[in-house]
């Protein structure tokens, strides 16, 4: 009748009768062997001091963890710290979608084998969209998206074999494809692929903002004390070097305006998306070219304009990479020291708004956008240092809900977590309030965020939304 | 009582279920009810069935028939509870609210909100904030819990001290009982004396009495701004003495917290602290008001800890200076598994007069059993947290760690205190309320919920009976 079960299976005094007697804290309790408890009612987080005055529902304090918190990965201790700001948990109040829900049932807490089938709990562990909210929030160092990749990898099925051709097989032609929806091969793409395909016919390179501002100054002092003649090269990713080549170009005058010694690699894909679709061996072997191929071209200074992209490359110095990516731990320090963003090197550049610009502008954060040890949004204190109070950015940094994977196993859920941000935007920027005033103009810093919010951009009152990188509005003639 | 209770769910009680829960809102698999078995306090069962009401009128109608059918129901918001109030121990069905979750008014004339269970508590601060309203109950888990949940549990903060806890900012619940039958206790009047206090009954009910599907909330005008002190002294005799000398001084601080030896023992082995090793006790003060009346505040608050001679004493005027002092604050909890892999954390409260004699009987028992014992928390309300560090995979360390619980729960009582100040006796500390309550408080409390739920059907097993 009752059916209580230990979450501590090791737990010598696991039986199926609830007794409360026994059921001891110190004696016979779930987890309590398992793992320390995380809070005895103290989250060691957050803004939650005693703090009359603040409203603290940005994210910016998130990061502490990963300062405070140098320590390795325990068991989910089920404190729940991780539900503030995931966004698929936040856009459907489904706890079963929580993280902790896929830390309860991918951890060793997890309930007894005997009760749970092992390729539901992999199926539902997958809904997520690897954003890393919860990652960086968690006490207990527990990293979800990892348990979740490690899940998908131990369980492949077509989405996996899907999302592989998607990204390594078809990305030669995305340009082609964007250009015009009927070269993707429609025998690949089941109904799902509805949402990725929206994405992509949204990147079609004639669908691009129009460049309306002006660098006026470069810091090219700064750059030149910062790293001289140090050769540089830019890291282009899948859409960049694929649909949107226009980002690229404008990468390049931007660094040329810097002074940079501009060199050329060839990459391929960082292999972020490869690793989080639960492909590990292929995640191995493009981190592996990437790193040759930056070896090849002298070990330069390697810029980014892709969050996501950006996070991929760092991740390659980062505990658990895999083995052999790195000749040895120098040359691994110099990789790590080398991944930039391009909108750092930028930090005091001046610019000129000319014709076309629009009343405001909405910033998406993405959020892979800090990252361990950064002081903040680097492309975001660019745009609002060049753009003043024009750009808006919603109090809450929601997330678009790209989610790489997600898009096609579950794309109605990765919709509904496009349209709380875009909730979220339109807070900030007012376009539905004010149709005649402000348009639905958002700039963001990842390929895959400009993709999502582009295929979940709320239609009507007669206009359509404009999304793109920021990148996209640097005037480069 | 709970042997009249339905024993499982029947193929019959599924198809009612269905029909009155279509779509997502019934959920039956598993693996996805699992979380819905478990909470903060780490104990899990798994539900019969997870249901998800969007309506009032849902609730109404599932109440009618559990009550008929004798099935009982655990109501159930976002599992942040640390007593298992959430955790289906003894079966049911699970009735997740968390689609109730709408602010339905925040009126600046009545100084007063209506909400809906399922609101976040630091978004419904937010929101109030903007109206330059508060909304002062500031438990640990504001972030993550709901206000549903935090009335369901009466949850205290840190601003307890000065504007007390969750059950001081409630005019009114709206619950459906077993039957169907609603309940609209209370409303928007800050006074109101006709009958007794309903309102008062649900908050801390712990989902035993009803479900709720509103809350009319009690609002104060937003302080202009707060300021912070960090004090630390070579003796708990002196932080303490520091602390009257606060009160006698004729402040109201916000926020009082405290940590011992122990506490800033762990915390110095991750961070760099700003006071001497040979500290005993450190205090934590903060003062709200307005931004002229701080300035003055922060000044007398210094010359009344300063009579107990610290032996550092840091301030900050405002958010961003105050952060960095509140920071070390928060790393207590974390901060302790520096001293074993292991915790057991109670969170007793003591007359505040009594704080300096629990503390230092914890440290004593902590001594005799060969245990880390670290004391924490809301010395201003008296309301401490003592976390008892061992490893549990050494079975002495275990057997001592319980033992270590029992004595602080004894040295409790024996003090005029209780054994939770805020995370209520739910499954894990049920066996301890006969050691608090006697025989005829727990026979009035059982006839309470007699007369709110004759069969029982409502989170059985939790809490007092
Ligand atoms: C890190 C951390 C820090 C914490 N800090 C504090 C703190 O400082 N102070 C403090 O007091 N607590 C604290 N807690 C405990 C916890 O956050 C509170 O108990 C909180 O109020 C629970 O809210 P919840 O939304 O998670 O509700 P749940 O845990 O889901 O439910 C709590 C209780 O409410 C009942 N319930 C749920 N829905 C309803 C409904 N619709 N109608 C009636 N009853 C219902 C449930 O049956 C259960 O008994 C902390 C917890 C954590 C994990
Ligand atoms: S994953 Fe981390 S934050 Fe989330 S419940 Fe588990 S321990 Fe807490
Ligand atoms: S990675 Fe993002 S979507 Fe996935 S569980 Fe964590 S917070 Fe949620």
């Amino acid at each position: 009748m009752p059916n209580v079960k230990h979450d501590d299976t090791h737990d010598a005094k696991t039986n199926d009768t609830f007794d409360a007697q026994n059921n001891e804290d110190v004696n016979g309790v779930p987890g309590a062997k398992a793992a320390p408890a995380a809070a005895s009612g103290e989250k060691p987080d957050a803004a939650s001091n005693g703090n009359s005055n603040v409203a603290s529902n940005d994210n910016s304090n998130a990061n502490h963890n990963a300062k405070t918190n140098a320590k390795p990965e325990r068991d989910c201790v089920l404190c729940g710290c991780c539900l503030e700001l995931c966004p698929l948990f936040a856009a459907t109040n489904r706890e079963e979608l929580s993280p902790r829900a896929k830390a309860l049932l991918s951890g060793p807490s997890k309930f007894t084998a005997a009760t749970l089938d092992d390729d539901a709990v992999a199926e539902l562990a997958s809904l997520c969209l690897a954003c890393g909210k919860c990652e960086k929030l968690c006490p207990q160092g527990v990293s979800v998206p990892r348990l979740v990749a490690r899940l998908r990898a131990e369980h492949p099925d077509f989405r996996q074999w899907l999302w592989k051709q998607w990204v390594t097989k078809l990305q030669p032609c995305w340009s082609l494809a964007a250009k015009g929806a009927g070269l993707i091969p429609e025998a690949l793409t089941p109904a799902n692929l509805g949402l990725a395909l929206k994405g992509l016919r949204g990147l079609r390179p004639d669908n691009g903002l129009r460049p309306w501002l002006t660098v006026t100054r470069f810091p090219v002092e700064e750059f030149r004390q910062q790293y001289g003649e140090r050769p540089v090269v830019l890291f282009d990713g899948c859409v960049g070097s694929g649909p949107r080549k226009a980002w690229g170009q404008a990468a390049r005058f931007l660094l040329r305006g810097l002074g940079a010694n501009l060199a050329e690699a060839g990459f391929s894909c960082c292999g972020s998306t490869l690793g989080v679709a639960g492909l590990p061996e292929d995640q191995l072997t493009a981190r592996r070219a990437n790193v040759e191929a930056w070896r090849k071209a002298d070990r330069p200074l390697l810029v980014t304009y892709c969050a996501t992209c950006r996070k991929g490359l760092a991740d390659y110095a980062a505990p658990g990479a895999g083995a052999g990516i790195f000749a040895n731990s120098d040359e691994e320090a110099l990789w790590a020291a080398s991944v930039t963003p391009l909108s750092g090197l930028l930090s005091g550049a001046a610019g000129k708004v000319g014709r076309g610009v629009p009343t405001v502008v909405g910033w998406h954060r993405p959020c892979h956008a800090v990252l361990p040890g950064d002081p903040g949004d680097a492309d975001c204190k660019l745009m609002s240092s060049l753009l003043g109070a024009r750009l808006r950015t919603p109090a809450k940094a929601n997330c678009c809900g790209f989610g790489g994977i997600m898009q096609l196993s579950a794309p109605e859920l990765s919709t509904q977590v496009g349209q709380a941000c875009w909730n979220g935007l339109d807070g900030a920027l007012g376009f539905t309030a004010a149709p005649e005033v402000v348009s639905a103009y958002v700039l963001t810093g990842c390929s895959g965020c400009v993709m999502q919010l582009t295929a979940t951009a709320p239609a009507g009152h007669g206009q359509h939304a404009q999304v793109g990188h920021w990148l996209e509005i640097v005037k480069t003639d | 009582m709970t042997t009249a209770l339905a024993p499982a769910l029947t193929p019959t009680h599924l198809r009612f279920l269905e029909q009155l829960f279509p779509g997502e809102g019934l959920v039956t698999k598993p693996e996805e009810m699992a979380v819905f078995g478990a909470d903060s306090s780490r104990r899990s069962a798994l539900p019969w069935a997870v249901v998800r009401p969007r309506t009032e009128d849902q609730i109404v109608e599932l109440l009618k028939w559990a009550e008929a059918e004798r099935m009982p129901l655990v109501p159930r918001l976002r599992g942040t509870g640390m007593s298992g109030g959430a955790v289906p121990a003894f079966g049911g069905v699970v009735v997740s609210t968390l689609w109730l979750n709408r602010v339905l008014d925040i009126n600046a004339g009545d100084f007063c909100a209506e909400v809906e269970p399922g609101v976040v508590t630091a978004e419904f601060q937010a929101l109030t904030q903007k109206q330059k309203l508060f909304y002062p109950p500031d438990p640990a888990s504001l972030k993550i819990s709901t206000l549903g949940g935090n009335v369901s549990t009466c949850a205290g903060g840190m601003r307890a001290v000065k504007y007390g806890v969750t059950r001081d900012y409630v005019l009114g619940v709206r619950a459906v009982l077993p039957g169907g039958k609603i309940c609209d206790a209370g409303g928007r009047t800050h006074k109101n004396v006709v009958g007794l206090d309903l309102t008062r009954l649900f908050v801390g009910s712990c989902g035993t009495l009803g479900i709720f599907t509103k809350l009319t909330l009690k609002l104060l005008p937003l302080p202009e701004s707060s300021a912070t002190v960090l004090a630390a002294f070579p003796s708990l005799v002196a932080a303490l003495e520091g602390a009257k000398g606060v009160f006698r001084a004729g402040i109201l601080p916000t926020a009082m917290e405290f940590m011992d030896a122990t506490a800033c023992r762990g915390i110095a082995q991750i961070k760099d602290v700003p006071w001497p090793d040979n500290t005993q006790a450190v205090l934590l003060l903060k003062v709200d008001g307005s931004a002229s009346a701080l300035a003055e505040d922060i000044i007398r608050l210094e010359q009344a800890l300063s009579r107990a001679n610290p032996s550092c004493l840091l301030k900050g005027l405002g958010p961003k200076e105050e952060e960095p002092l509140w920071e070390i604050r928060r790393l207590v909890s974390p901060a302790a598994f520096q001293l074993g892999p292991d915790k057991l954390g109670e969170d007793v409260a003591v007359p505040r007069g009594k704080t300096v004699e629990a503390v230092e009987g914890f440290q004593a028992i902590g001594a005799e059993n060969n245990t880390h014992v670290a004391c924490y928390g809301h010395l201003g309300d008296g309301n401490i947290h003592v976390n008892i560090i061992y490893d549990a995979a050494d079975e002495g360390q275990r057997t001592r760690a319980k033992a270590c619980k029992e004595a602080v729960f004894r040295l409790t009582l024996s003090l005029g205190g209780t054994i939770s100040g805020e995370h209520g006796t739910g499954i894990t500390k049920a066996p301890y309320v006969s050691w608090q309550l006697s025989e005829t408080e727990r026979e009035l409390m059982a006839g309470i919920k007699q007369v709110f739920d004759p069969s029982g059907i409502l989170n059985p097993g939790k809490g007092w009976v």
